[in-house]
């Protein structure tokens, strides 16, 4: 004959037991909230960085289109590519920004403050279909806190 | 005896009621990690997406017909394609100049009410320059 075996719940057991249980789906649930926060806000400072990085190429192109005025310009009284140049020169200056020319490189800088790019526009020939081409694009950190 | 049993039976009501009350609190602490994971989730795959779409409309010369080789339908002033959760509406406009054109669009990724992302794309053309 099998003997019959007694399990007893002694007051207070089942208090222990809750408690262990509670605790613990808490500890989970504060872990589980907080990964989730940091997930959210990681995700948002990345749509953040790229938004601002985007916003930095908008800038870029449109310097790009004030420089190709005044190449168009420049280009209308020029008999030559020395002259030419020169006169490409004269009207980087007027536009009143930090933008220069280096031989035949048009360099500006656009920046928000956290990062820049490096922009140098390479100036076609006097006469060409296309006046000038991307040659230089690089995007660095200002700063060291790149997440702003 | 009959008064020890009564009282872990009264025990016993107690630590369910507790239970539930915690289970109660902590469902609803689960449900917002969750619905926060799910919205991180959405808003680094919208980034991933709303980044190609600019892409490609940066290099493309016929934003209009890329749009519509990537899936996306024209409603009124905009172009919108359903992926997932969210929304990607882009919307396209030009500046013309005497020298050339500045093709602008903008690419937002909307989830619900709430605007994950939105990507400003410009790209100059230079024109004939007359």
């Amino acid at each position: 004959m099998r003997k019959k075996s007694n399990i007893s719940l002694g007051p207070g057991a089942s208090s222990l037991i809750l408690i262990f249980v509670v605790l613990s789906l808490m500890t989970l649930g504060m872990l589980s909230l907080m990964t989730g926060k940091n997930d959210l806000t990681l995700s948002g400072r990345s749509a953040d960085v790229v938004e601002a990085v985007y916003a930095l190429n908008v800038q870029a192109e449109e310097t790009r289109s004030r420089i190709d005025r005044v190449l168009v310009e420049s280009a209308k009284d020029a008999t030559d590519q020395e002259a030419y140049l020169e006169a490409v020169a004269l009207g980087l200056e007027d536009l009143g920004e930090e933008i220069y020319l280096e031989d035949d490189l048009v360099c500006f800088t656009v920046s928000d403050g956290y990062r820049e790019i490096d922009c140098a526009l390479k100036v076609a020939s006097l006469g060409d279909s296309r006046r000038a081409s991307w040659e230089r694009y690089n995007l660095y950190a200002v700063t060291e806190d790149v997440w702003n | 005896m009959h008064n020890r049993s009564n009282a872990l039976l009264v025990e016993l009501l107690i630590v369910i009621m507790f239970f539930m009350l915690s289970s109660t609190i902590l469902l609803e602490v689960f449900g917002k990690a969750h619905g926060m994971s799910e919205k991180a989730e959405a808003m680094a795959d919208a980034v991933v997406e709303a980044q190609n779409t600019a892409d490609l409309l940066y290099l493309s010369d016929a934003p209009e017909e890329t749009l519509l080789e990537a899936g996306f339908a024209k409603e009124e002033d905009s172009w919108t394609r359903s992926v997932g959760t969210y929304l990607l509406e882009v919307t396209l406009h030009s500046e013309e100049s005497e020298t050339g054109t500045i093709y602008y669009s903008q690419v937002a990724a909307i989830l619900g009410d709430e605007t994950l992302v939105t990507l400003p794309v410009a790209r100059y053309e230079e024109g004939m320059g007359t």
